[in-house]
């Protein structure tokens, strides 16, 4: 036997396509092939290590958690983390005040071209949140985080339109039109989550659609791009809006 | 003295009860109960903190792996099981880089070592095997990786814009045969798998 010939005899055993004699010959073959109960173990093996929703790698997310529990408690390490945020803010306030006086001169456009970072896709998903996740949209993601925008598009535009309360489709969505400079497809979207208080994109939302209504070329709409972020809650967002004022 | 024998044995089944079904609860009593002794143990045998971190995870995952055998039974204390494991990974870890003797207590001679032997085997498996699979081309591991997480053949064949059906299954073989050919040259498989 080759090995795909193995491998495709253990993927037939795993799917419970052996009956009968077959399924007995399978187990038989398993006690006297070395070969094949090499590769039934190692396929075994590498479906739990690889699968997001095994048990495996379901208890190494809970020990990630307990992790993060356990240092969050912890005084000395909370005053480790104090430091390194110190140093990040440091960092990050000489880099804004740098930025600021590189871009005060430059036109809505540029601007928009200085200060839009498309949002960073989530990625640690649990594993029972990937089981349940619809195809369309998980391809979307992956579409999404290669900056293949248009396809990630036709993707979320999928998800969305099956599941209205998907707001990480319908957000993401925007932020690829956004990628392409589409805003007009962007602003309808982006308008309708402004809107609504039942997904936890809110000053993403109002970061994104404000920064948009100072990039569209209609002024009228700067009154409403102040009024948003106004109403940024976020502390990095609202430095975000400090540097671009 | 036998009521407190008693406590004690409920004390360490409700471990690896909570254990065995990932209850947060026992991790984080793990973590605040254990995670020093451990930390020291490690910072004394020339490690640092995320070393003890990083060997404190992996010893959990070792051990879950032989908690939810359903023969096993612990035969000492979760604590010097949890040490025993711990100890181990970091020598194994620091035989691997840089050899050198370790200040180690006599409790981890005293256990069954054949299993935590296996168990951290296994442990060094898995992730030796996440570490392979980003040696694959970024095709096969897109396509591995949504058949290892259920998704239908028709829909993969759509999605990764692959001619029919056949072509999907023949390109998932060559794909999993390319995986297993890259763990089993590499000479650190052959240490993993050597002791079974």
């Amino acid at each position: 036997m080759t090995r795909k010939e193995r491998l495709e005899l253990i993927d037939r055993y795993k799917n419970g396509r052996l009956e009968g004699l077959a399924l007995q010959r399978f187990e038989r073959q398993l006690e006297t092939d070395e070969a094949l109960r090499k590769d039934f173990r190692l396929d075994k093996e590498l479906s739990e290590a690889m699968n997001e929703s095994s048990d495996y790698n379901l208890f190494k997310e809970l020990v990630g958690e307990a992790e993060d529990n356990y240092f969050g408690e912890n005084p000395r390490d909370q005053w480790n983390m104090s430091r390194v945020a110190a140093i990040i803010s440091f960092f990050l306030i000489s880099s804004i005040t740098i930025w600021w006086f590189a871009t005060r001169d430059l036109t809505p456009d540029q601007r928009f071209e200085k200060a839009f970072t498309a949002y960073k896709a989530p990625a640690n998903f649990r594993g029972s949140e990937l089981a349940n996740m619809d195809d369309d949209f998980m391809l979307g993601l992956i579409k999404y985080e290669k900056a293949e925008y248009r396809e990630s598009i036709r993707l979320f535009e999928m998800a969305s339109s099956k599941d209205q309360t998907n707001f990480t489709a319908r957000f993401l969505l925007a932020m690829s039109h956004m990628s392409l400079r589409q805003f007009a497809e962007a602003k309808p979207i982006l308008e309708i989550l402004s809107a609504d208080d039942d997904h936890l994109f809110q000053d993403p939302v109002r970061w994104y659609l404000g920064l948009l209504y100072l990039a569209d070329g209609d002024e009228s709409n700067d009154s409403l791009s102040r009024a948003l972020f106004d109403r940024i809650e976020n502390k990095e967002y609202k430095e975000m809006v400090r540097s671009l004022r | 003295m036998l009521k407190i024998e008693l406590i004690n044995r409920h004390r360490e089944d409700t471990i690896v009860d909570g254990l065995r079904s990932g209850k947060k609860k026992t991790l984080n009593r793990i973590y605040k109960e254990y995670f020093p002794v451990i930390k020291d143990h490690i910072l004394k045998n020339s490690g640092s903190v995320d070393d003890a971190k990083d060997v404190f995870q992996d010893a959990m995952m070792a051990i879950f792996q032989t908690v939810t055998d359903k023969d096993f039974e612990l035969t000492c204390q979760f604590k010097t099981y949890l040490y025993s494991v711990s100890a181990k990974i970091w020598k194994k870890r620091l035989r691997d880089h840089r050899p050198t003797d370790l200040h180690t207590t006599s409790k981890i001679e005293q256990i069954a070592q054949e299993e935590i032997d296996d168990a951290v085997m296994k442990m060094e498996r898995y992730k030796f095997y996440r570490k392979k699979f980003t040696e694959l081309s970024e095709k096969c591991q897109q396509l591995l990786k949504m058949f290892l997480n259920g998704m239908d053949t028709k829909r993969i064949t759509e999605n990764l814009g692959f001619a029919s059906i056949a072509y999907t299954k023949k390109r998932k073989y060559q794909c999993k045969e390319g995986l297993i050919r890259l763990i089993e040259q590499d000479p650190e498989y052959q240490l993993l798998v050597s002791h079974d």
